[in-house]
């Protein structure tokens, strides 16, 4: 007796529609391009090794880049590295919130079909942008020391340590470099612990011969126990939030944020089919009511999963190829040496909005052994094709009707787009199948089966009606009567 | 004592308003911060704690009543530490209520038993835990205080709490304000955590494990403070009030001895533990 219930349990899970969710296609990802002011680091946490890539947005004329680093040692030169960009775009693709679409099954008659779309992008840049000029040696006139210089790629860096941020900010402005005004202020706690600064600017005759129109991402490494990103200073001309997306690598497990509350981004909804045309858009006011909803200062979690090479799922779907050899080696994930079980590597994607009065701290993290993984994903369901015409059939569009009301709702609540017309989503296919809402509707009332060419299953019900309404009439109709006279 | 009279002192234990509080604050974050709802691993802590209290309790003839302690040390676990196995929770929970029958000296237990469950299940590596869950909403902080209150008043152990927040805030204006230059939001926004809030209200304010008298508790939550300052500013750990308070548990026999004072008992004239 206890094996049937066994088995009538697995057989509902099964049929059971989560199951075969898992083979859904992925359609569209909403890209970090979405996001205007956005900048993007990778970083790399192993004990106190730590490696941060910092991706170069900068769209303007490459002369007037420039880039301050609060870094917390001296670095040298093995220490520095430019890397291709690629390496963003492979991370972004490969974690970015996806939109997966599944296929009703016709239950008359089954036919698969599938379909991709891109979501739409528009683009923006960012950064902490100062302009280019010539340098002069009056350094240890206003307290600051350069305590190295490379040219590194298409760079020309410097590592500067000051004694305090006024003379930091005058031999910086000196030398070209614009500081925002409120960056003065912000400098001078960096200074007095002790920090180094990383300063950047692109060696206009190494980048023209380098062949690239773009700037290069930069990438630090160095032994530290703090494991921290310095926001505050990016804060300092920036006039609203700034969005930071953080792909982090580490042994053990996620990387989350110890001063900020982390908040996994709403997943697996089921939102309307006509959402594929408007992914992006979708993403961006779902993050922003998110975002609005966790008191603007929370960090939210797009995407955790174990990226190992012995790890045999890596996404699910994949939206892109999850990364590879190759890729670790170029984010600085340098204890992965091949299919073994020593080089285990956990992948967190984190995406901040930050401002200066929700996010007064730099961002501290750690590295946790929570190896839970997760994707933000939205669903979308195409309904069954074909003939639909059989009982089955239906039902089927009856409960379409009901699944596709609820992902009206969802997508108020998530992205808080509605619109009348969305009524004909929900209706479109029960009104398909009635072609003319002037039909006599003839077999609602008396069935044909009380004919006497009738079709004997359809009067069924009609003779449990008529037997239970004699047996009614019998109850009612008993000889009572007679025994109150008697 | 007749049997009504102990019913009424029973009922007028603070544990029971400590466990409703715990319980509300756990309710709290599982409602309304997206705290990972793992039951297994909240039942783990709750029956390891109780299970291993009550075995103690046998095998020392201590009184049954002493399940509340260890509900209060299970809701602490469930709200402070973070892991992914019911195992390291199970094992936090027996390290939890054994260091109580353990580690003892003058008849009273050493380390606060969380705070001891807490940090060896950090030390194993599967678990760790999440100072930055409770956010930074005014709301978390009010209720947290509302129940710190209501609590201190019954327990009188507010001299701890308001020692250790007065001296840390102390310690870090002076450093972050006034010597870095930070503004006056970057300390606030230190303070408004309710992990530092729970530790201070709800987590040294232990009346078995802080020290007898008033002089000895301030002694020992200003050098919690300055331990907790001190790690977490020039040694960068997250969970230095953890650690500082474990490691100046190892004191408290010491200051007990120096400043001596009655023992604090959860319900008067019946045998506690």
């Amino acid at each position: 007796m206890k094996r049937k219930i066994t088995a009538i349990f697995l057989a509902l899970l099964i049929i059971s529609p989560d199951v075969s969710a898992f083979c859904g296609f992925y359609v569209a990802k909403a890209s970090t391009d979405l996001f205007n002011e956005k900048s993007e680091v990778i970083l790399v946490r192993d004990g106190d090794h730590t490696v941060i890539t910092m991706s170069n947005d900068f769209k303007g004329d490459v002369k007037d880049f420039a880039m301050v680093v609060p870094v917390p040692v001296v670095l040298k030169e093995s220490q520095i590295k430019v890397v291709e960009r690629e390496i963003f775009d492979r991370l972004d693709a490969y974690s970015a919130p996806r939109l997966v679409e599944y296929h009703d099954a016709n239950p008359c008659a089954p036919i698969v079909a599938y379909d991709m779309e891109m979501a739409r992008r528009s683009n923006a840049p960012t950064s902490m942008i100062l302009e280019e000029s010539v340098m002069d040696d009056e350094a240890k006139d206003y307290g600051v020391t350069i305590e190295a210089e490379y040219t590194i790629g298409e760079y020309d860096i410097l590592l500067l340590s000051a004694e305090e941020s006024d003379g930091l900010e005058t031999w910086l402005t000196r030398n070209g470099y614009q500081i925002p005004a409120k960056a003065a202020e912000v400098l001078e706690p960096y200074i007095l612990n002790d920090t180094k600064f990383f300063v950047v600017k692109v060696n206009l005759d190494k980048q023209q011969n380098s062949g690239f129109d773009y700037l290069r991402p930069i990438q630090i490494s160095f032994e530290s126990d703090r494991f921290m990103l310095p926001i505050r200073l990016g804060m300092a001309n920036a006039n609203g939030p700034q969005d930071l997306i953080v792909y982090a690598f580490s042994r053990q497990g996620r990387v989350e944020p110890v001063n900020y509350r982390t908040v996994k981004m709403p997943t697996a909804n089921k939102i309307p089919l006509f959402v594929n045309r408007y992914f992006g858009e979708f993403y961006q006011d779902l993050f922003h009511r998110a975002y609005h909803r966790e008191g603007r200062s929370a960090v939210f979690l797009e995407y955790a999963w174990n990226v190992s090479p012995m790890q045999g799922v890596k996404c699910d779907p994949c939206v892109s190829p999850p990364p590879v050899f190759g890729d670790f080696a170029t984010a600085g994930v340098n204890w992965v040496t091949g299919m073994n079980y020593e080089s285990q590597v956990f992948f967190t994607r984190l995406h901040v909005r930050y401002t200066k009065d929700r996010f007064p701290q730099d961002l501290q993290f750690q590295v946790t052994p929570n190896a839970e993984h997760f994707q933000a994903r939205y669903v979308i369901t195409h309904p069954a094709k074909g003939d639909l015409s059989c009982d089955a059939g239906e039902r089927y569009i009856r409960d379409l009707e009901n699944r596709r009301s609820l992902e009206v709702k969802e997508l108020a609540a998530l992205a808080g787009w509605t619109n009348p017309n969305y009524a004909d989503y929900v209706t479109e296919h029960s009104k398909r199948f009635k072609p003319d809402k002037y039909a006599p509707n003839r077999n609602s009332f008396l069935p044909s089966a009380i004919l006497p060419d009738g079709d004997g299953a359809d009067a069924t019900w009609l003779k449990w009606v008529f037997s239970l309404a004699v047996l009614v009439g019998v109850f009612f109709l008993r000889p009572r009567r007679r025994r109150k006279n008697a | 004592m007749n049997l009504v009279s102990k019913t009424t002192q029973e009922r007028n234990d603070p544990r029971y308003l400590q466990i409703f509080l715990l319980g509300s604050f756990l309710a709290y974050g599982l409602l309304f911060l997206q705290w990972a709802a793992r039951l297994e691993i909240f039942a783990a802590a709750v029956f390891s704690t109780a299970f291993t209290q009550i075995i103690w309790a046998k095998a020392k003839r201590a009184p049954m009543s002493s399940v509340k302690s260890a509900l209060i040390s299970a809701l602490g676990l469930c709200l402070l530490l973070r892991t992914e196995s019911v195992w390291i929770m199970s094992l936090a929970g027996i390290a939890t209520i054994s260091s109580k029958f353990l580690i003892r000296r003058n008849g009273k237990h050493v380390f606060n038993p969380t705070n001891f469950g807490i940090i060896l299940a950090i030390l194993s590596g599967h678990a760790w835990i999440s100072p930055g869950q409770w956010g930074h909403e005014l709301t978390t902080m009010g209720l947290i205080g509302l129940g710190a209150v209501g609590i201190l008043l019954r327990v009188k152990r507010w001299d701890l709490s308001l020692t250790f927040l007065m001296v840390l805030f102390v310690l870090e204006s002076l450093r972050l304000v006034a010597y870095l230059g930070w503004d006056w939001p970057v300390v606030f926004h230190r303070f408004n955590s309710g992990t530092i809030l729970l530790f201070a209200f709800f987590m040294i304010t232990d009346p078995k494990t802080s020290p007898n008298s008033r002089k000895g508790r301030i002694i020992w939550a200003s050098m919690i403070a300055m331990l907790s300052f001190l790690l977490g500013q020039f040694f960068y750990l997250y969970q230095a009030p953890l650690i500082a308070l474990f490691i100046v548990s190892f004191t408290t026999p010491l200051i007990d001895k120096v400043f001596q004072a009655e023992r604090f008992k959860w319900l008067p004239k019946t045998q506690q533990l």
